[in-house]
Parts: structure tokens; C-alpha cells; sequence
């Protein structure tokens, strides 16, 4: 084989490469109303660890992927601070590859709007999702089930479905909850 | 009416696009000579074409007219005009449109100014025709910037304050102004190919189409990051961001081809590999985009992703890249007369400094392609953060600098070994003294550290020697081959500076936090801050807290900062505005804020922030520099270009 070719084999691999990446994407991501998968989680002091968190049943909660070096997440924090206005949602902020010291200035800076602020040291929590950036976000229900996975920034324009979503899971458990007193 | 003039611009630039590019291959069939001159007069009316189509997406931004998707989607009635006209490119659509101007704008440049090589120069405008074409037709069929909305609606939905940075006002169209040049020495590349001749001619018409990019991409680089350091504020300037990642790929590719050219430009060497890196960084530039836009990979930069624009972009770097790598490997250049390039030798130090240059791209590619391809694979996935890149990225980066002091002070042909242990002497020590205080702490960091400083050091010196080495020859030497020749040394003292400052920001950096307490003075380390005054007011739609503080160090005040606190009630978000005191030495950074730990609802506690990072401002100027370097070079060009024709 001519050297002369070797760029153009290794590109049309490439090129192929990336096509098939964009058409089958299987996404790690856990599916629609299955539980999240529990992740091992290190709080943000460092010094407690959870191998297995998942967030609270009996609570509708939001879990949100961030990082303080995110301009997007930055971008996402007032409609962050504004559902923790809500006392009947959880929300927890889930640090991918950060460190403490920035964290700690991040939230400082831009208030912290987070029930609970976990990090994610190792990564295996965000391969255990198929997290593919921050911001990313899920909705879960108080049976513990996903009900919304948002891929990028929660947006103002989002908000209000948002919301009405939030609403609708904190209704459906009292409905349940009559239907099988 | 003024959006369907920008649309009317677009589709007649379009077919004259389409017309530019076809006249290579009627050029080719029937061989007219006059005809690939055509191709001039052809990119001039495309750039106007561009020119319009572009004026009208900035005048429907400025006019607010939300009858355009576009403006509705990224624009509010309320924003200031600066904001209105900045956000025309804070979208897709629009920066696509900036992408399409900019290469329209390199051509006419290219249309311009002549160069003695005619029929290369249209040759390679044709090509660049076929680049436009593809580039528009992406535009009006995925991207269309003028769609309209109908029924008008009344207001815009966009008014973020974040987005309302001055530094997304030239962030952004600099950074473009890179990606988008190196298409020009693409285009020369197929131009050279497509006539079996890459020569030092060929070299020294590209060469200023190599530096003016440089010198944008770097600037770029630099523009954000300072974005980063100003805006995010706790000392950090590069994340290992895949978005920042793909910056970095073609101005390392970039970097080694602007070294290589100068060996072709001087010696007619490396004439296949400076093709190769051609392509290849135009190639870096489009991938990176692909990338971006695909929405293969989230990050930092989220742009609305449409996976029918990733199928586009990759058919269109398919034809491109493809094309350009079919033409390398089937139509090679002829045989070259001189002989392959000795390793001990100026060009045998530029080509192994190309080595690492690619060899580091690679690394950082491997790093943003790798999640993708892992996942295809079905194996674990691994996310790929700073500890790569830090075990892999910096390693070899580190002997650039030795190559970048020793090249300029060694011969271009052959030099001895006595030579080069002369130049070596200087390095023996200093690494000697990093690597005993090495011994003596122990830590891994700061042993990196020290070796970088040392590198760093012998690099000055480097240059030190070579400017003094210049100062001799200077009498000898046209005016402009002067300047060009010190930019060299200035772009290798701004790398020695570049890298003292990485080395003393990560090395020396020190952060102090404490809680405020009302009538005390705080004392941070060695510093001291005494609470001159506190103010609570309400501006127009904030509230705002500011604190000044006197800050002594020992005895000696240094200076008086007053950080703010600001809450903007109706989008509910707390932001703080530090205060900044730089010197040349390095920056105090004070910020108030929350402190730690207490999540909303209960009456946060103010807390103080300092930071003292030693040698924040040495990268800010080795970007500067360098930049200014790579322009001094594009103007040397031009303007020796100009008084040779007179002569």
C-alpha cells in the first residue's frame, strides 16, 4: 500500500465512523418510567459517600446533571433557582467532573437553588446514565419512576410545562392514592 | 422586504457560487484559457452578494423585526442595540451566515490582491467556489436565516443577561475568522495538486493565508478564555471542553503547517507534507463544526442540534476532505529534486515539533471522539476529563518548547554535535535544579511545574539569543524580512510566557474564603481586609449589595475593591459582580457571596472570597503577542509582495 493512501483509508473509516455513530446511538440513557439507576455519589464536603444514591420515593424530585465550568448550566440556574421555590419538589444537583473548590464558588456565586448537591468523582455515575453533557435533567415521580429526561438547559420558555408536569405528578399520586386507599 | 433581499442575495450567491466552481471543470474539458480567470470577478460579486444577505439579517436584528424566525427566536424588543446586532451570531443560523461572509470576504481578498501566481490564484478561487456552494446550499436548505413568522408576533423570546457579554461581541467572528481562513490554503492545496505543483512559490503565495488565520484562531482561543476567567471567575481559563477542544485541533494542526510551509517557502522540502496538513486543518475546522452542531456531543457551547444539519456537514466534509485526500493519493506531486531532510538540521527539528503538534491533536481527538465510539462499540463508557489530557496532552507538549529554543539558533541544512551541545548547555542546569527541588518536596505537581518553569526559562533564553543573533544580521536585511523575523522570535517568547504563566497559575495559585462578620477585619494569609463601607440600593431592575474593602498586605495597603452582589428579582437570579486587581505580577480577586453550604430558603450567611493568582496577566499577553506576531507576518507578506512589484 502506497503511504500516499493511508489518509484517505483512514479518513473514509472516520467518516464511516461518525455516520454510524449519528444513526444508532444507543442510548445509555435509563428508559421512561423506570427507576434511576442507584449511582455511587460523593457529597460535596467529600467526606460522605453513598454508593448507590438514588433520590427520595414519596417525593416528586428533579435530578440535574451540572458542572460549575458549564456555561449552559449557568445559563439554566435562574429557572433552577426558581423551581427550588417550590417546597414540594426535590431537587438535586448532581456534579460531573468538577472539583470542590470550584463547586463551592460556583454555588456561592449563583446561590444555591440545590436540596442536596452531590458529586460525581468517578464518572460511573454519569455512565450509569449515558450522560452525554450537563446540563442535563430528570423528572421523577413519587413512585421513583422517570417521568422527563431533558437533554441540555432548562430553558425560561420551558418553565411553565415544566411546571404543569410538576403539578400533574404531585396530583397523580393523591389519585392513586384514592383509588387504592 | 429587507429578509427576502437577504434570501434574494443568498440563492444569486448560490448559483454564482455554483457557476465559480464549474469553471474548473469546463476548464478542464475544453481548456479556454480566459476562462478560470472568470473565477475572479465571480468571488468579488459573491463576496457583495454575502455582504447584503448578511447587512440584512444585522438590520432586521437591529429593527427587531420579529416577523423573521430567527430574530423572534434570539432577540427582545428591550435589549440594547449593542446585545440586538451581538446576537445576530449568538444563533445557528446566524453564525453560519458570519461563516459564509468571512470565506466571501478571504476571497475577495484573494480576488484582490494579486499575487505573481495568476493561474494558481484562480485556480484555487474556483475551488473555493465549489466550498461556497456546498456551504449555502447547507444554509438555505437546514439553516435558513430568513424564514418568516406569520402572524407577527409582538415580542421576542430571548433576554438572557448571560448572553449579553461584550465578549460574545468578538469571541465568536475572530475565532471564524481562523476556522474559516485555513479553507483558503485548502483551497490552494487542491489548486496545487490539481496542477502537480507544490513548490516555494506556491508556499510563499499561501503563507500569508496560513499566518492571518493563526493569528485570528489565537486570538479567538484567547478571547474565550479570558471570557471564561472574567465571567466564571475562579481562577480557571481552559476546562478540557470538548467545544474548546475542537478549537484547539486545527490551531495545533495549524500551527505545525505554518512551520512546515516555511521549510517549503526556504528549503522546497515537505512538499506532500505541508498538503497534508493543509487539508488536514481545514479538515479540523469542519469536523469541529460537525461536532458542534451534530449534536453528536452536548457541551459547554449547546446549539440547537438538528441531526439532519450532522447528516450535511458530514456529506459535505465527505466531498471536501474525501475529495482533497482522493486527489493527494491518486494524483501525487512529481518526484521532488532535493533530498529528504536530514534530523539534524533546522527542518529536521520543524519536522519533529510537526510530529508532536499532530501527534497532541490526535490526542485530543481520540479524546472527543472516544465517548462517541465507545458507545457505538457497545464497550463501557468512560468519560474523558482534565487527567487525560494532563497525563497525555501535556507530556508532549513540554519538548516543543526545547525544539522551539533550539530550531532558530541552528543551522537550516546540517549542524554538528558540538553545535548542538553549545545550545544544550544551558538546559543541563536548569532541569538539574528542577529536578533536585523536586527530589526535595516530592510532589508530583509541582515537579511537572518545575520542569515546565524550566523549560520555560531555557525557551527566554532561546529567544534571547536569537534576538541577539538577529540584531547582528539586522543591517543586512530588507525591512520587512526584519520585522517577519522578530515576530518568529516575539511568537517563541509569547509560548515561553505562555507557559510561566501555566506554570505559576496552577502552581502558586492560593484561595482564602471566610465568613463576613460585621466589625472585624479579616485576615486572609498574609493579606488583611478591612470593611470601608457597606451599601444596599435599588437600581433599575436589580438590588444591589456592594462592600468595599481596603486590602493590606503586611503594613502596605494595596488597594481598595468593591465586589457586588446582585439580585435580579423578576428572572430570580443572584449574580456577583467581583472586583479585579491586576498587576503584572498577579491578580487579586475578591468576590462576595453566599457562604457555602447553606441551600435556599434559610437566611444565607455572607461570605468573602479571595484569590491570588501569580501570573494570570503573562497569558493574557503571550495570546496578545503571539497574535500580533502572526499579523506582523501577514502584513510582511503583503506589503513585500507590493514592493516587489514596483521594483
Amino acid at each position: 500500500m502506497r503511504s500516499q493512501n493511508l489518509p484517505l483509508i483512514a479518513f473514509f473509516c472516520l467518516t464511516i465512523g461518525l455516520w454510524a455513530a449519528m444513526q444508532y446511538q444507543p442510548s445509555r440513557a435509563p428508559a421512561m418510567a423506570t427507576p434511576l439507576p442507584p449511582m455511587p455519589l460523593q457529597a460535596l464536603d467529600g467526606e460522605t459517600r453513598n454508593d448507590a444514591w438514588s433520590p427520595d420515593s414519596g417525593r416528586v424530585s428533579i435530578v440535574n446533571f451540572f458542572a460549575s465550568w458549564c456555561t449552559p448550566c449557568r445559563a439554566e440556574h435562574p429557572q433552577l433557582k426558581a423551581l427550588s421555590a417550590r417546597k414540594d419538589v426535590a431537587l438535586h444537583g448532581i456534579a460531573w467532573n468538577d472539583t470542590a473548590p470550584h463547586l463551592t464558588a460556583f454555588l456561592e456565586k449563583y446561590g444555591n437553588p440545590y436540596d442536596s448537591v452531590w458529586r460525581d468523582d468517578t464518572g460511573k455515575a454519569a455512565i450509569s446514565v449515558g450522560l452525554r453533557g450537563v446540563p442535563e435533567s430528570y423528572v421523577i415521580g413519587r413512585d421513583g419512576k422517570i417521568r422527563l429526561h431533558i437533554r441540555g438547559a432548562i430553558s425560561p420558555t420551558m418553565l411553565p410545562e415544566l411546571e404543569a408536569l410538576l403539578d400533574t405528578l404531585q396530583r397523580e399520586e393523591i389519585d392513586d392514592a384514592t383509588a387504592h386507599p | 422586504m429587507i429578509a427576502e433581499l437577504g434570501q434574494l442575495c443568498l440563492c444569486t450567491a448560490f448559483m454564482l457560487a455554483c457557476l465559480q466552481a464549474s469553471t474548473l471543470l469546463l476548464h478542464r474539458l475544453w481548456r479556454p484559457h480566459a476562462l478560470l480567470a472568470w473565477a475572479r470577478p465571480m468571488a468579488v460579486c459573491y463576496a457583495m452578494l454575502l455582504t447584503g444577505a448578511f447587512a440584512a439579517l444585522l438590520v432586521s436584528y437591529a429593527q427587531s423585526d420579529f416577523s423573521v424566525m430567527n430574530v423572534l427566536l434570539n432577540s427582545h424588543r428591550d435589549k440594547p442595540l449593542l446585545y440586538k446586532i451581538v446576537g445576530t451570531w449568538g444563533n445557528h443560523e446566524g453564525s453560519m451566515l458570519l461563516w459564509a461572509w468571512i470565506i466571501g470576504a478571504y476571497g475577495f481578498a484573494l480576488a484582490f490582491l494579486r499575487t505573481s501566481e495568476r493561474a494558481l490564484t484562480h485556480r484555487a478561487l474556483a475551488v473555493m467556489g465549489g466550498l461556497n456552494a456546498g456551504l449555502l446550499a447547507f444554509i438555505l436548505l437546514t439553516s435558513n436565516p430568513f424564514l418568516r413568522v406569520w402572524p407577527m408576533p409582538a415580542e421576542g423570546e430571548d433576554l438572557n443577561p448571560l448572553l449579553q457579554d461584550i465578549g460574545l461581541a468578538f469571541h465568536p467572528p475572530t475565532l471564524y475568522v481562523g476556522y474559516v481562513g485555513f479553507a483558503v490554503v485548502f483551497c490552494f492545496a487542491i489548486a496545487g495538486l490539481m496542477e502537480r505543483r507544490i513548490d516555494r512559490n506556491w508556499a510563499r503565495t499561501v503563507h500569508p493565508y496560513i499566518m492571518l488565520p493563526w493569528s485570528a484562531l489565537t486570538l479567538g482561543i484567547g478571547a474565550g478564555s479570558w471570557w471564561a476567567y472574567r465571567e466564571l471567575g475562579w481562577g480557571g481559563w481552559w476546562f478540557w471542553d470538548p467545544v474548546e477542544n475542537v478549537s484547539l485541533l486545527p490551531w495545533l494542526t495549524g500551527t505545525a503547517l505554518l512551520h512546515a510551509n516555511m521549510v517549503l517557502a526556504r528549503r522546497g522540502q515537505l512538499a506532500g507534507w505541508v498538503v497534508l496538513l493543509a487539508i488536514l486543518t481545514f479538515s479540523m475546522a469542519l469536523i469541529g463544526t460537525f461536532i458542534v452542531r451534530s449534536g453528536l456531543i452536548t457541551s459547554v457551547h449547546a446549539f440547537a442540534s438538528d441531526p439532519a444539519r450532522g447528516v450535511f456537514i458530514l456529506g459535505y466534509i465527505a466531498l471536501t476532505t474525501g475529495g482533497a485526500l482522493a486527489l493527494y493519493a491518486f494524483r501525487p506531486l512529481a518526484q521532488q529534486p532535493s533530498s529528504p531532510p536530514a534530523l539534524a538540521s533546522r527542518t529536521g527539528l520543524i519536522l519533529l515539533g510537526n510530529m508532536l503538534l499532530v501527534a497532541s491533536a490526535a490526542t485530543v481527538l481520540l479524546a472527543i471522539l472516544y465517548p462517541v465510539f465507545s458507545q457505538l462499540l457497545g464497550a463501557p463508557e468512560v468519560s474523558v476529563g482534565a487527567p487525560y489530557f494532563n497525563r497525555t496532552f501535556l507530556p508532549m507538549s513540554a519538548p516543543l518548547l526545547v525544539l522551539a529554543a533550539l530550531a532558530p539558533l541552528l543551522p537550516w541544512d546540517r549542524f554538528s554535535v558540538a553545535q548542538l551541545r553549545a545550545r544544550l548547555r544551558l538546559l543541563a542546569p536548569s532541569l538539574g535544579a528542577a529536578a533536585l527541588v523536586t527530589l526535595a518536596v516530592a510532589d508530583a505537581q509541582w515537579a511537572l511545574m518545575l520542569v515546565g518553569a524550566a523549560f520555560s526559562a531555557w525557551l527566554f533564553w532561546g529567544t534571547a539569543a536569537a534576538l541577539q543573533r538577529a540584531m547582528r544580521a539586522r543591517a543586512s536585511q530588507h525591512g520587512w524580512a526584519w520585522r517577519r523575523q522578530l515576530a518568529g522570535i516575539v511568537a517563541h517568547a509569547a509560548l515561553a510566557l505562555f507557559a510561566a504563566g501555566i506554570a505559576a497559575t496552577s502552581l502558586l495559585k492560593e484561595t482564602y474564603e471566610a465568613p463576613l462578620i460585621a466589625g472585624q477585619d479579616l485576615q486572609l494569609g498574609a493579606f488583611t481586609l478591612q470593611l470601608v463601607k457597606a451599601t444596599r440600593t435599588t437600581e433599575a431592575n436589580y438590588e444591589v449589595r456592594r462592600a468595599t474593602f481596603r486590602l493590606r498586605e503586611g503594613n502596605r495597603t494595596l488597594t481598595e475593591l468593591t465586589p457586588e452582589l446582585r439580585y435580579y428579582p423578576v428572572r430570580r437570579m443572584q449574580t456577583t459582580e467581583a472586583a479585579l486587581h491586576s498587576t503584572p505580577w498577579r491578580d487579586l480577586y475578591l468576590a462576595i457571596g453566599d457562604a457555602p453550604g447553606s441551600p435556599e430558603g434559610d437566611a444565607p450567611r455572607l461570605g468573602v472570597r479571595l484569590y491570588v493568582t501569580p501570573g494570570q496577566q503573562w497569558l493574557w499577553i503571550a495570546f496578545i503577542l503571539a497574535a500580533i506576531s502572526g499579523a506582523v507576518v501577514t502584513l510582511a507578506a503583503f506589503a513585500q509582495r507590493l514592493t516587489e512589484r514596483h521594483a
